[in-house]
């Protein structure tokens, strides 16, 4: 209670400058959370990508041999060879890593550009689309080759105008496919689910390129016990069996960490480099500790010179028997709710910054890629908000505390009562 | 006055250290900050090589008559080039022969706002290997002149740069090219009419038509390369299962018209297997494509002004106290004669005194980390050292401004004191 007084105390007294702490702690903290939460809308469990955490994504092959090297998507048979029947893999999914435009048309006289995704059957149990009608694909179904389209809510609704289009037939580039089910809508910042249309697809001799290059990515549900890493390892192994087996040729696949989590994933690299998380997490830890430390000297500036003012009431609280910690912590306590009010503000201040102006700072998809739709798209406050960021705030708001309080509480703790209270010291 | 200045701040050298070290940091991430914001932006205001007004982008498919053999993913060529011929031909006919329509390109790597870049090295006959012209090869029917209005950078009509085209003549942009002033007779602009080809290919020889500028790639870049635009022969152009772009000017004013009737007449969207889709003025595929570097220069704003509020929050705080601490200095001060004038001239001196302090260690860390260290040994660097000094100065301009506003509070408080006041209290 003594620290609200003195909250309230301080506000009256000295209003310009406990509204300037309050304003100078609420703009780190916005600026901390807005890099921390954005970090996170690429990483964070949302439907229909609720898992994740337990999910590796291997999108690339790099090649070197007589000719020269090349890298790019893989060769079925390689991708089989590289992921298939590893220990502590639940699902694996064989699809195209990337998206294509289909001229898409109900009437074969109207015709709509629809984003499409090549998946195989596995695709629908990593990921938990959710089907408003109809099914997803079997894996005879794919084997088969059948002309079956999945399709998106919107997609459904901008195609059939109404209609119910399950059961339906759709030219794709003008070839007839069967519309097997329909799923809502993907948020369109999910890059690796959000489509317009999804159809059932398995790699076949004409999409490949070398023994090694091909058409296939691969996407892999962990079980619930297994660790990336030792899945990294097994693959890594299967590298090197794969590279003695092909020394007489002169061929070496060449290692660059995969399968990649999705926080790897985020990091830039290419289908010839490797993510390079150290880096990345210096480049971040770095940026973190100037949005820290340049507050934390304003911060620290003012709180020694708020302080310098109470010196004769800190000298009488010694002189009555009050010892140094518990002087320090009164302090730090005082102070660190001033750092909580900033804070939370900064923190609301932040989340309502993310949810409507957010894309206009921030660039979440890749822009070779990107659609209008998905260029415009901002986080929602699930992909944003979670206990785990108020918890992160609140550190963040602790550690911002401990710096520009400490130095000074503890210098403010260790007066001379006697001259405090003469007022030698202020 | 001067010395009695020094020798006060270095009384309160532990609180100017302080505020020191944050100028620093914060006067090399300003750097930077400008460094970043200048290179992005200037590039916005060189001349433009086209004009994008009036102009739309629009894709065509050309579907094979048999409808089975598409479905069996046939791509025989032999088969279906008759019929798709003569379909791309009454398509492009009918296009051309609405009434609103000006002019209509077929283009291949040609559209403008598109990041691809399909580079090339082109030699000039009768001159060494070793001088070479590195190009991203655009190709487009003769019409693109009038399509996008090419700027030429010799004068030559737009009839005759058309004419030039037609006659299988290439047109080539100065970037990349001006290192040859010095090599070749009569400069670059002697190379009009001289003949260039491919370093892989030295029996096709390719008359240089014209000197152009650049079709951009984005509003905002700096040429990773220079330009040469191929012509494309609509008749003889290969169909292949891949959309066609084209390129569409409107005539001035009938824009509206031409979308209307683009949208309500089935037979100017598609003529048996020819197909139009995606209509898009180009000025919307300018803002997708430029969107990358919009939110990276908002970004780069943003963050410059966060940590101008922080150094100014800083100032105002620090000096607040100052001026409160000084009360009874500032008011002996004016009983002795000083006059506001010197009050306010004495604390911003204080202030940019700091601020050089900081200035120059922040602005020299930024050419040595910065430009000296990451530009040159990890990133291709195309922006001119005078960039550099060009933010380094503004940069500087900026925070002595902030200074002055950061001041500018509490310095008016300093001259509202009256001295018989603050002098009775103390």
């Amino acid at each position: 209670m003594n620290y609200f007084k003195q909250i309230l105390f301080e506000l009256r007294e000295r209003p310009l400058i406990t509204w300037i702490t309050i304003a100078g702690t609420a703009l780190s903290l916005f600026l901390l959370m807005a890099v921390y939460m954005n970090d996170n809308v690429n990483t964070v469990s949302t439907p229909p990508e609720s898992r994740r955490a337990d999910i590796m994504l291997a999108p690339f092959v790099h090649v070197k041999n007589d000719h020269g090297e090349s890298s790019g998507s893989m060769n079925r048979n390689l991708a089989e060879k590289l992921y298939t029947g590893i220990d502590g893999v639940s699902s694996i999914s064989y699809i195209a890593p990337w998206s294509e435009s289909k001229i898409v048309s109900l009437d074969g006289k109207n015709f709509q550009t629809l984003k499409e995704k090549k998946v195989d059957a596995a695709f629908w149990q990593i990921y938990d689309y959710d089907f408003v009608s109809g099914s997803p694909f079997s894996q005879s179904e794919v084997d088969a080759r059948v002309n079956e389209v999945i399709l998106s809510e919107s997609s459904a609704r901008l195609l059939g105008k109404g209609e119910d289009l399950t059961g339906r037939d759709i030219l794709v580039d003008n070839v007839p496919h069967k519309v097997k089910g329909i799923v809502r809508d993907p948020h369109p910042l999910l890059s690796n689910t959000w489509s317009e249309m999804w159809t059932a697809w398995t790699e076949d001799e004409s999409s490949q390129w070398s023994d090694e290059n091909g058409s296939t990515g691969v996407i892999i549900l962990l079980s619930p016990d297994a660790d990336p890493n030792s899945i990294k390892k097994e693959v890594e192994r299967r590298y090197e069996v794969f590279n003695a087996q092909s020394a007489a040729e002169n061929k070496k696949l060449i290692y660059h960490g995969s399968p990649f989590t999705y926080r790897e994933q985020t990091l830039s690299f290419g289908s010839n480099t490797a993510p390079d998380s150290k880096s990345a997490n210096i480049r971040k830890y770095l940026f973190y500790a100037v949005l820290l430390i340049l507050p934390a000297i304003n911060l620290s500036g003012m709180t020694r010179s708020r302080l310098r003012r109470r010196i004769s009431e800190i000298g009488v609280r010694r002189a009555y028997g009050a010892t140094r910690s518990r002087i320090i912590s009164q302090l730090i306590g005082e102070n660190f709710l001033l750092t909580l009010i900033g804070g939370i503000l900064g923190l609301i201040a932040c989340v309502i910054f993310t949810l409507f102006f957010s894309n206009l700072f921030i660039n979440y998809v890749d822009v070779w890629n990107a659609t209008a739709l998905q260029a415009a798209a901002r986080p929602t406050f699930e992909m944003l908000f979670s206990w785990k960021i108020f918890f992160v705030a609140l550190f963040f708001c602790f550690i911002l505390n401990i710096i520009s309080t400490g130095i000074p509480a503890w210098k403010a703790s260790r007066v001379n009562p006697a001259e405090a209270i003469s007022g030698k010291n202020s | 006055m001067k010395r009695f200045l020094i020798s006060q701040m270095l009384h309160e050298f532990r609180s100017n250290i302080w505020l020191i070290i944050e100028l620093t940091i914060v006067s090399g991430v300003v750097c930077y900050l400008c460094y970043n914001i200048i290179s992005v932006v200037q590039n916005l205001f060189a001349p433009a090589g086209i004009e994008y007004d009036n102009v739309y982008t629009l894709q065509m498919n050309i579907f094979s008559d048999d409808k089975d053999s598409a479905a069996n993913g046939s791509d025989n060529q032999n088969s279906i080039q008759t019929s798709a011929w003569r379909d791309r031909q009454d398509m492009m006919a009918k296009l051309r022969s609405n009434p609103h329509v000006e002019a209509v390109a077929f283009a291949d790597n040609a559209n403008p706002f598109v990041l691809n870049f399909q580079g090339n090295e082109l030699l000039i006959e009768g001159q060494p290997d070793s001088i070479t012209y590195y190009a991203n090869v655009r190709s487009a029917s003769p019409d693109i002149v009038r399509v996008l209005k090419l700027k030429t950078l010799t004068g030559l009509s737009t009839p005759e740069m058309e004419n030039r085209l037609r006659r299988g003549e290439i047109l080539i942009s100065p970037e990349q090219m001006h290192h040859l002033d010095d090599i070749l007779d009569g400069g670059v602009r002697g190379l009009v009419g001289k003949n260039m080809f491919f370093k892989y290919d030295s029996l096709t020889y390719y008359k240089v038509g014209d000197y152009v500028r650049q079709i951009p790639r984005c509003s905002y870049e700096v040429h990773p390369g220079g330009m040469a635009l191929f012509p494309i022969d609509e008749d003889k152009y290969p169909v292949s299962k891949y959309p066609h772009s084209l390129l569409v000017r409107v005539k001035d004013g009938e824009s509206q018209q031409f979308v209307s009737d683009y949208n309500s007449d089935p037979a100017l969207r598609s003529i048996r297997g020819a197909v139009l889709y995606d209509l898009q003025p180009l000025e919307i595929t300018r803002n997708l494509t430029d969107r990358d570097f919009d939110i990276q220069t908002r970004m780069y704003a943003a963050m410059l002004g966060f940590f101008l509020i922080i150094i100014f929050l800083g100032l105002l705080g620090t000096f607040w106290l100052r001026v409160q601490q000084r009360s009874s200095e500032i008011a002996l001060r004016k009983v002795t004669g000083a006059k506001n004038s010197d009050i306010f001239r004495r604390l911003i001196s204080e202030g940019s005194i700091l601020l050089i302090s900081g200035f120059l260690i922040g602005a020299a860390a930024f050419i040595v980390i910065f430009k000296k260290y990451i530009v040159e040994h990890v990133w291709v660097d195309l922006t001119p050292w005078s960039t550099c000094w060009v933010a380094i100065g503004v940069s500087y301009a900026v925070m002595q401004l902030i200074v002055i506003l950061g001041i500018w509070i509490p310095a008016r408080r300093a001259i509202s004191i009256k001295p018989a006041i603050a002098l009775r209290d103390e």
